[in-house]
């Protein structure tokens, strides 16, 4: 059993990989745990154990690499900030500047994930309000609050945005797309299956991989 | 005096006592003592204290002010009515907090039964703001506070009121003077034991209220994100809410369960 520890914005394409995986390599069963990435830090810093490790965020993997239990982290995928409106606004051509007037609703991840961390430099950048926006444990829920109307808009990534299908809209040309995240992972040292996976993590990195991570949004940092 | 317990019965009991205490205690060990002061102070923490003091107090006084009538009620109700009642009271003190968010949202959130009629007619929106914390933490106080008031109002023996009506007391005056007077311990209980559970409440406030610092978050709410952030803060504040379910607990002895 391959414990996969994910980061919630990489919870569409870990499920395929791992289900794939599974289903490839003979007795390679595997268990997603998936939160945000903050999280993930803190449950690896209270002694869960993780055979391969996904975070998002670069300061996140410093941090993982500081535990000293893992191999050195490689960066595979990155993907830029979206801010996306509630289908009820899809079609109302927002700007930035409507929700600078402060009357809209908004969601963020929380400041530990690194979605909360970018939303934030993206609102430091535009000179928006962050004081009323809630803050979601991860990326997954900012999105769900988005697509049932809960809030009028959300600070997610480009994948989870192109990932949904719901009729949400994306602000165009918000320049948050210059706000990056990147992605890496990490074999744990010396575990019973970490053979199983250093594969599973070469198959993220092969062509194969990168190409699948293209297709759902990603980029190749 | 009861027979005493055999060795095997009375060590696991005391497994059973050490599950509960350690890990406790084991979060106490980890608090900065000597900083507990300076981390209280700080925006985030007395923010989230001072929401959480105003939210749980309200939520209290709404859930005493729903739950005595609601209480009255059912302790004169009988057989199967008044279990199933009794089922619905309680529904919320062992769903998934999570789950009683989520429902709350589909009845009062922007898009739900009756949250769509209400901001359609007034513009009013409940969810991310502090009557969403209030409404939250109501859902989940108003069964204890119910409950503990139920158990004594069918403890009382009814010769009391019949007696006072037929002194002459309208209906009015026999629950405000006679029933409502005899229970008054219950009501106190009640209403402590709502309070420490509105205090504590997280899965239902994030989930109908957000998570909106100075607004929305709660001390239990703080917690959960400072562990990720700044894993100081979030011991010191765990003191605060064991301390103050612990003093609530002890200050009402047993009187909020029935011990004989």
């Amino acid at each position: 059993m391959i414990r996969l520890f994910v980061a919630s914005s990489m919870t569409d394409y870990m499920e395929q990989v791992a289900s794939e995986h599974s289903s490839t390599q003979a007795g390679a069963a595997t268990e997603l745990n998936i939160a945000g990435s903050g999280t993930l830090l803190t449950q690896l810093d209270e002694g869960a154990i993780a055979d391969l490790v996904i975070l998002a965020g670069r300061d996140h993997t410093r941090r993982l690499q500081e535990m000293g239990s893992f191999l050195s982290p490689i960066e595979f995928a990155s993907t830029s900030l979206s801010v996306i409106v509630s289908p009820a606004l899809s079609n109302a051509n927002l700007s930035i500047r409507d929700l600078r007037a402060g009357d809209l609703q908004g969601a963020a991840c929380v400041v530990s994930a690194p979605c909360g961390q970018l939303a934030d430099e993206f609102a430091t950048a535009t000179g928006l309000e962050m004081r009323s926006v809630t803050r979601e444990p991860n990326v997954r829920s900012v999105l769900a609050k988005v697509e049932r109307g809960e809030v009028d808009f959300g600070f997610v990534y480009r994948t989870d945005f192109l990932a949904a299908a719901t009729d949400i809209a994306e602000i165009k040309d918000s320049g948050a797309e210059a706000f990056n995240t990147f992605y890496s992972l990490a074999v744990a040292r010396d575990t019973p299956n970490m053979a199983q996976a250093v594969v599973l993590a070469e198959s993220i990195t092969s062509q194969y991989g990168q190409t699948r991570l293209r297709q759902l949004g990603f980029e190749h940092p | 005096m009861r027979a005493p317990l055999p060795l095997r019965v009375r060590l696991v009991a005391l497994v059973a006592l050490v599950f509960i205490a350690a890990p406790l205690l084991s979060l106490l060990w980890r608090v900065p003592w000597p900083r507990l002061v300076d981390l209280l102070a700080s925006d985030v923490v007395t923010d989230a204290l001072l929401l959480s003091l105003v939210t749980s107090l309200a939520a209290a006084v709404v859930a005493l002010s729903l739950g005595i009538p609601l209480a009255l009620s059912l302790a004169r109700m009988n057989g199967f009515v008044a279990s199933f009642v009794r089922a619905v009271i309680v529904l919320p003190m062992i769903l998934p907090p999570v789950v009683g968010g989520a429902a709350l949202l589909f009845a009062f959130g922007r898009n739900g039964l009756v949250g769509s009629v209400v901001s359609d007619l007034t513009g009013l929106v409940v969810p991310y703001t502090l009557t969403g914390v209030i409404v939250a933490n109501t859902f989940v106080a108003l069964p204890f506070v119910v409950l503990t008031i139920e158990g004594a109002l069918r403890a009382i023996d009814p010769r009391f009121e019949l007696a006072a009506a037929t002194l002459g007391a309208n209906e009015a005056r026999v629950i405000f003077r006679v029933v409502l007077p005899m229970v008054r311990p219950a009501l106190i209980a009640g209403g402590f034991l709502g309070w420490a559970r509105a205090l504590g409440e997280f899965g239902a406030t994030i989930t109908f209220a957000g998570n909106i610092q100075g607004k929305t978050q709660t001390l239990p709410l703080a917690v959960f994100v400072a562990l990720e952030t700044d894993r100081e803060a979030a011991l010191a504040m765990s003191v605060v809410l064991i301390s103050v379910s612990l003093l609530v607990l002890v200050s009402l002895r047993d009187r909020w369960w029935p011990v004989r």
